[in-house]
């Protein structure tokens, strides 16, 4: 098991620290319930789990890339639409329509590979206004971020487990 | 190219500084295109660059690391990345799912010793 972090600087230790706090922070509101929790309760959080891992994750990337950039926007809008419930459709709306206008360009030197780029684009966040080159780099941080956050969540469930 | 712009008549300002915000950052974005393809000599992409970025991301994969790159095509790349980025996302999910049960059932001082082994 690889508990040792050997660069501190390093998207693993960057995206094990940050996940650490968010979730002392979850668990946190939550004081010893003897009984077992309710499933609603569960379910929200794992809501809030899996949102902190994917904003662990962005954040560590900061702007580096497109998609990391994407996903912060992303959160950062849903978070403002739950505090201004009654205007969020249209801003979603707005958004929206501005990527279609933009996906077109860039597509044209895409040789036999449009389906599956398309169905590339849905997968990355922000893939919709990249073209191909763009695209095939963004996937391969994307693919090598995602795989980190797999490894350190499944040892930090390890550790949970094991008593 | 041309930038939407809302037509929704009451639009608050935030929603007013977040649609200029996007367009600025499309500006950028356009104009970053446009002086790299210049630097590359045409605005066309070329094969090699593509091939060379789906073998790269071919030895990511776990499947097709081994095979032969000119026996594999690159629509079958790009086919096994989207299985694999969405195998990977359902394994986010689980996680997320274990860790929410095991947070819940945890004893508290555990969690402590162990949250402060981990963020030494």
């Amino acid at each position: 098991m690889d508990s040792q972090l050997l660069n501190p600087t390093s998207l693993k230790s960057r995206f094990t620290a940050r996940f650490l706090r968010a979730l002392t922070k979850i668990n946190a509101p939550n004081p010893i319930s003897s009984s077992s929790p309710t499933p609603r309760e569960i379910f929200q959080r794992y809501r809030r789990i899996k949102v902190a891992a994917d904003k662990s994750m962005a954040y560590s990337v900061r702007s580096r890339t497109t998609w990391s950039r994407a996903t912060l926007s992303r959160l950062r809008t849903r978070s403002r639409h739950r505090r201004l419930a009654s205007f969020g459709p249209r801003s979603s709306v707005t958004t929206a329509a501005v990527l279609k206008k933009t996906s077109s360009h860039g597509k044209e030197n895409e040789g036999g590979l449009g389906v599956q780029a398309g169905e590339l684009r849905e997968l990355v966040p922000g893939g919709e206004a990249m073209d191909l080159c763009n695209l095939l780099d963004e996937t391969a941080h994307y693919i090598k971020c995602l795989t980190t956050q797999v490894q350190v969540m499944k040892t930090i469930a390890n550790l949970y487990s094991l008593e | 190219m041309q930038i939407v712009s809302p037509f929704s008549c009451s639009i608050t300002t935030t929603q007013l500084f977040s649609y200029f915000a996007f367009s600025a950052y499309q500006l950028r974005k356009m104009s970053s295109r446009r002086s790299r393809s210049r630097q590359s000599g045409g605005s066309r992409i070329t094969d090699d660059q593509i091939y060379d970025l789906v073998s790269k991301l071919q030895q990511l994969l776990p499947e097709l690391r081994n095979s032969h790159s000119d026996k594999v095509s690159a629509a079958k790349v790009l086919q096994e990345t989207c299985n694999y980025i969405r195998s990977l996302h359902r394994e986010v999910d689980d996680l997320s799912e274990r860790l929410s049960e095991l947070l819940a059932t945890t004893d508290s001082a555990q969690a402590a010793i162990i949250r402060s082994l981990l963020l030494r």
